[in-house]
């Protein structure tokens, strides 16, 4: 073969292998990807206590009128209003400065944010030094509304060093078509190895249940994050887990919000007593049991919020559709097998202009 | 010898008059048409110009190029290629090709409904000079620059970051553009072409400004009216990022085929 041959197969063999795919799926079990901030902070060296975090950050567009969630007529957002909103959130964050944060809608690679990198760009402005990010949307082009490329997802980030994290693939919903399923999100459990001092096997899990689907998909959702823990408690592991679970506390007193959420216009509004459909995502008995999908892990580990007081008042609801509505259900959760220090548990509800989920705090005792 | 000379003759028919070949500097003779199912309408309209468009996507992006031949020096033939593109009815059509509101849901709309689309036109001229090589290969350089009118309404936030599309309508963004290429073509053997091209796209000032793209084609024909074509587009581009970084590249490997037939 002469040199100008092999030239030619060496940069066709590139340009091939390097080809990307247009809609990326996922292994059952495959690596996160890894991060770590641009200068790292120094770590505490013996934390009796640990601050847990978990938030929904709408990725980064606050309570501005993204199409698909919120009755709004925007699907792409300028880089000056996300950086604002991020503003706002890494504010609140340096504020609080929780040790471990399990974020949930975080974008790293999409057209509607500006394209930027949200993982990096909240390590690179906190005290948080690592991060572990899976893809819940990858894709090149999602061909609706003008959406474009995306990559969004849940994250970890930690003060200590992430040894490895995995991303766990969740059941697609089962309620839609081919077409509709191969362009939409592909959830996950993230689960991550953290380096805590004097902890041989420290996990923190964070994961975010099917919003809008009306078939039992949530059901095997949260199934299989309580599979998750279990499998750590098995192996004597320590883990903090949460996220946006998209399901109401048991023994909350409404689970019907079709009439709370629907848009101006809707001709149609189906509520607990008229039977279905009811609008997606506002409806939270789609299928037998549903109401009370959370209990075996409030009945296994210790919440961030006790369940009584969870579902006493709003003081620890964590979202709404609208800024201008008040928080009204609770759908944000943090559990552990440690235990919780008592009254530590807090919903940060003065975020309202911030995501359309409250943040959640928490205080672990570390053994 | 025979041999050689069959293929030179080919070559002087097939290539030399432009026939079947829309990226060399040579026109099609006076009164051919050829139509391809993806290449553009073409027609000879005088012995030194050519005059095309493209037909389906003429409904919603009006376009019409004129290439005219000027000189002949020696082996070398000199073209220049002048082309109007009128995209805003394309563009309106991506943010809702199905009609619906976003949020309906809005399938296939590649540009969100939130942005206006103003009247804009892109202006592209190119010089085109080709020159044949031994073992009747016909190289051809090109060197172009696109303007556009009208563009300045438009929100960066509304482009198309796909390859092919990206880099061609970054011009309505960014007001000009310029364009570098190369293709070969040549025969195998008496019914078969092969096209083998490069090009590369600039758009100085823009996010995502560059493209390097390469196309290999081999082409049947079937007789003097009708050939197939069958090949591959890759494309090497720069897009648009935020942070960290402000660019990110891709690679594209996309199939080509086409169809085409022609009446003198």
């Amino acid at each position: 073969m002469d040199k100008t041959r092999w030239l030619f197969f060496v940069i066709m063999a590139w340009f091939i292998t390097s080809c990307d795919p247009l809609i990326t799926t996922f292994d059952d079990v495959e690596s996160a990807v890894l991060y770590r901030a641009r200068n790292t902070t120094s770590t505490p060296a013996n934390n009796s206590t640990l601050q847990v975090m978990t938030w929904n950050i709408r990725f980064g567009i606050g309570r501005l009128p993204f199409f698909g969630d919120s009755c709004g007529d925007r699907s792409i957002f300028t880089e000056n209003e996300v950086m604002t909103t991020l503003d706002s959130i890494v504010a609140k964050i340096n504020s609080l400065d929780p040790d471990i944060v399990l974020f949930q809608e975080i974008d790293t690679e999409s057209k509607r944010t500006a394209y930027i990198d949200q993982v990096q760009w909240i390590l690179d402005h906190t005290n948080l030094n690592y991060g572990a990010f899976a893809s819940m949307w990858k894709s090149q082009v999602i061909p609706s509304d003008g959406i474009g490329r995306i990559d969004a997802g849940n994250a970890v980030l930690s003060k200590w060093k992430i040894e490895s994290a995995d991303r766990i693939q969740l059941p697609l919903r089962g309620d839609q078509d081919g077409l509709t399923q191969l362009f939409y999100l592909r959830r996950n459990i993230l689960k991550a190895k953290i380096t805590i001092p004097n902890q041989d096997s420290f996990y923190a899990v964070v994961t975010h249940s099917t919003a809008f689907a009306t078939d039992n998909t949530k059901q095997k959702h949260i199934d299989s994050f309580i599979d998750e823990l279990e499998r750590l408690e098995s192996s004597n592991s320590f883990f903090v887990g949460g996220g946006d679970l998209n399901s109401i506390p048991p023994g909350a007193l409404s689970h019907d919000f079709c009439e709370t959420d629907q848009c101006a216009g809707d001709t149609q509004v189906h509520v607990n007593l008229d039977g279905g459909p009811h609008r997606e995502g506002s409806y939270f008995n789609n299928f037998d049991n549903e109401p009370n999908l959370l209990e075996p892990l409030y009945n296994s580990y210790a919440p961030a919020i006790p369940l009584d007081i969870a579902i006493a008042g709003s003081t620890h609801t964590t979202h709404s559709t609208d800024s201008s509505f008040p928080w009204d259900r609770k759908l944000d959760y943090i559990f552990t097998n440690l235990n919780v220090v008592e009254n530590s548990g807090t919903t940060h509800q003065d975020t309202r202009l911030l995501s359309d989920h409250a943040p959640v705090t928490c205080l672990v005792t570390i053994p | 010898m025979k041999r050689f000379a069959i293929i030179l003759f080919i070559t002087g028919l097939f290539c030399q008059q432009g026939l079947w070949q829309s990226g060399t500097a040579y026109t099609l003779p006076e009164g051919r048409w050829e139509v391809g199912l993806f290449q553009p309408a073409r027609w000879g309209q005088g012995q030194a110009r050519e005059i095309s468009f493209y037909k389906l996507s003429s409904l919603f992006i009006p376009n019409i190029s004129i290439k005219q031949k000027w000189s002949k020096l020696d082996d070398f033939v000199l073209s220049t290629n002048h082309t109007l593109l009128y995209p805003t009815p394309l563009l309106k059509k991506l943010q809702s090709p199905l009609g619906m509101d976003i949020g309906e849901p809005n399938m296939f709309a590649l540009i969100s409904p939130e942005f206006d689309i103003p009247p804009v036109i892109i202006i592209s001229n190119m010089l085109l000079i080709s020159m044949p090589l031994y073992s009747d290969r016909i190289l051809t350089g090109k060197i172009g620059v696109s303007v556009a009118f009208g563009g300045s309404g438009l929100a960066k936030e509304s482009t198309i970051d796909l390859p092919l599309v990206y880099h061609r309508l970054a011009v309505l963004y960014n007001g000009w553009s310029v364009r570098f290429g190369l293709d070969m073509n040549g025969s195998i053997k008496k019914s078969i072409s092969y096209l083998i091209d490069g090009d590369i796209l600039l758009i100085p000032g823009m996010k995502g400004d560059m493209a390097i793209e390469h196309k290999g084609m081999l082409a049947w024909k079937k007789s003097h009216r009708f050939q197939v074509s069958l090949g591959y587009k890759l494309v090497y581009g720069v897009y648009p990022d935020g942070y960290p970084n402000k660019n990110i590249t891709r690679t594209h490997l996309l199939p080509l085929i086409d169809f085409q037939w022609a009446r003198d």
